[in-house]
């Protein structure tokens, strides 16, 4: 994989594409292009939007008028109850307070190891930095299916010697897994790589530490970096579900994903719906937020 | 940590420090080790992490395929008995071929739609932002809401389910989707698209804006028309990108889990039943680590196997 990022990269639009700006004016390419551009709006706007768009509605109707033939496209009388009995009644509400406190550590735990790592990896370079940096990325080479099962021995106990530690039930068994991210590490190291040395000289000439280095001159310019790391490990916690069924099998401990697979034919369609929208406010949330990071995160994957 | 770091004397350059360390030997390879130690410090949380949770259970899952393991008692080493137990399973064969076909299934859906989508997006002169921000965004709901979602609208109930009240309307009767040992695959399939093809056609669009407009301009005066242009400058540019997502998509596919797992919990019989849903099966259901670890062991073997041939057979083309 060729991993190409420069940090001056933008998601900007690039001058053309194959359809030529002066074969446009004339009026039947513009009819071509209109027809075109009319039919993939319909097509991805019911493709994408329309199962959306049907949860939405569907959590806010009655069981009654769920079940009309033919259904209605709006709720005759929005059922704004739902949700409340939702958030109240199924546990919505605590498990709402789980899922935001796993990803919120999760995503500390990422970006605090990505960060420390890369930074001694790009400046520090102590011995044996090199090799450690090709274990570290040779984890992403191993499938993931290999880890999944001894992973979860490892929560059960951890393998170190004399003790009896389990990480089951505990939010630890969630983080620390995820802080062993080798593609952070790769992305911060290489951002950092590409910030101009002649900053950090000089603040060593001025006598900085290491940290110093670290807090007012790195990360400073790291933001964009950062936030990219952010919202994916956000995302990628805030909607996490096998790892958690797995090692949170405490009922109160458990996040939304968990939950609603739980209620999945226990409770009334109408509730259930209203959960999943709950369920998939954080991850839209911060989807729409931080759109243009994601944008860029996937263009700084950069598979070219 | 204090100021003792690296700011012992000034360096000219990163990385130049060994041109500093004057004479190589005992006292210098000291100084040398000394000076490591901030470097170390700021390592060891990955370090630590890594063995305990990235490298510690590669060796775990190697060791576990050769152990009879409950997690309970100790681990009991029983040479190739896992193997032979997972092989007198009568479920092995049908879930390899169920993972297979949803691989092919996968592909043939979903491969060529993100390319279609990333195209078109980039040809439009307006909405671009909307439309990645709309292709993207089945791809951030939690997966669990997408396959229940999707669940009711499979539901075979004509006055539950979407797709059957869809069918209702023109007339036509209900379908069994899920409920079908022939139907409940490809509506998987069809999900697991919908779910995933935005986030694929992201990066092809990525790819399809680094392209530059010369080429275009060039095979314009050459005469080329818009298909022409397409064929022949924007699909070479992206060979490679669709050479990576190709491995990427298959090796993903190969792991299937959530879909069936929700939907079918590999049913109708064992229409659905794929490697990984035993590999749970073995492990959560029959406390049985060892063979679970084993069948994991092949899996990722053959996920391997495949991954460097396919590298290699398309070296030529990649670049």
């Amino acid at each position: 994989m060729k991993l190409g990022f420069d940090p001056s990269d933008t998601a900007e639009a690039p001058p053309r594409g194959a359809m030529s700006p002066l074969a446009l004016r004339r009026p039947g390419a513009r009819l071509g292009y209109w027809t075109v551009f009319v039919l993939f709006t319909v097509a991805v706007v019911v493709a994408y939007i329309g199962p959306l768009y049907w949860l939405l509605v569907g959590a806010l109707k009655s069981p009654k008028e769920l079940a009309a033939t033919p259904p209605t496209l709006w709720p005759g009388d929005p059922q704004w109850g739902n949700y409340d009995f939702a958030w109240n009644n199924l546990d919505i509400a605590a498990s709402m307070t789980n899922t935001m406190f796993y990803a919120a550590g999760s995503v500390i735990v990422q970006v605090l190891v990505a960060v420390t790592a890369a930074f001694s990896l790009s400046y520090l370079r102590p011995m044996f930095s090199k090799p450690l940096f090709s274990l570290i990325l040779v984890t992403l080479f191993i499938p993931g299916v290999i880890t999944f099962v001894p992973l979860y021995a490892t929560m059960v106990r951890l393998p170190l010697p004399g003790t009896e530690i389990t990480l089951i039930n505990s939010p630890l068994a969630l983080w620390l897994p995820a802080g062993a991210n080798a593609f952070n590490i790769f992305l911060v190291k290489r951002f950092f790589d590409r910030l101009p040395v002649e900053l950090i000289q000089s603040a060593q000439i001025d006598g900085a530490s290491s940290w110093q280095i670290l807090w007012h001159v790195v990360l400073p310019m790291s933001r964009p970096i950062l936030a990219v790391i952010s919202v994916f490990a956000f995302i990628g916690a805030s909607t996490d579900f096998l790892w958690s069924l797995l090692v949170l099998p405490d009922p109160g401990k458990q996040p939304l994903s968990v939950v609603v697979q739980r209620l999945e034919g226990e409770v009334r369609l109408t509730y259930l719906l209203a959960a999943m929208v709950i369920a998939s406010i954080p991850p839209v949330l911060g989807f729409l937020f931080f759109q243009r990071h994601i944008i860029r995160g996937m263009a700084m994957v950069g598979l070219r | 940590m204090k100021a003792t770091l690296l700011g012992t004397r000034p360096r000219t350059a990163p990385g130049s420090r060994r041109a500093n360390d004057g004479p190589s030997g005992p006292p210098g390879r000291l100084l040398r080790v000394r000076r490591s130690v901030p470097g170390w410090c700021y390592l060891a949380p990955a370090i630590g992490l890594f063995a305990l949770f990235g490298w510690y259970p590669i060796f775990r899952g190697i060791q576990m395929a050769f152990q009879e393991d409950n997690l309970i008692d100790p681990p009991r080493w029983i040479g190739l008995e896992n193997f032979r137990h997972m092989l007198t399973d009568p479920l092995l064969a049908v879930a390899w071929r169920n993972t297979i076909m949803w691989t092919l299934l996968s592909l043939l859906f979903g491969f060529a739609i993100p390319i279609f989508v990333a195209l078109i997006i980039n040809e439009l002169r307006r909405g671009r932002g909307f439309f990645q921000m709309t292709v993207f965004l089945p791809s951030v709901l939690p997966p669990v809401v997408a396959v229940v979602l999707w669940k009711w609208f499979y539901d075979p109930d004509p006055d539950v389910g979407l797709f059957n009240q869809a069918l209702g309307l023109f007339g036509l009767p209900a379908m069994q989707w899920l409920d079908s040992a022939t139907m409940a695959m490809p509506s998987l399939v069809m999900q697991s698209v919908w779910a995933g093809s935005g986030g694929t056609a992201l990066f092809y669009l990525a790819a399809l804006q680094s392209i530059p407009g010369e080429l275009y301009e060039a095979a314009e005066v050459d005469g080329a028309g818009f298909f022409r242009r397409v064929w022949h400058v924007t699909f070479p540019q992206l060979r490679y990108v669709m050479l990576v997502l190709f491995i990427l998509d298959v090796v993903g596919s190969m792991q299937v889990f959530v879909q069936p797992y929700i939907m079918t919990g590999g049913g109708p019989g064992d229409a659905t039943t794929t490697v990984l849903l035993l590999i749970f099966r073995y492990a959560f259901q029959y406390n049985d680590f060892g063979t679970a670890a084993a069948l994991s062991l092949i899996l990722a073997v053959v996920l391997a196997v495949l991954s460097a041939v396919y590298l290699r057979l398309t070296r030529k083309w990649a670049t």
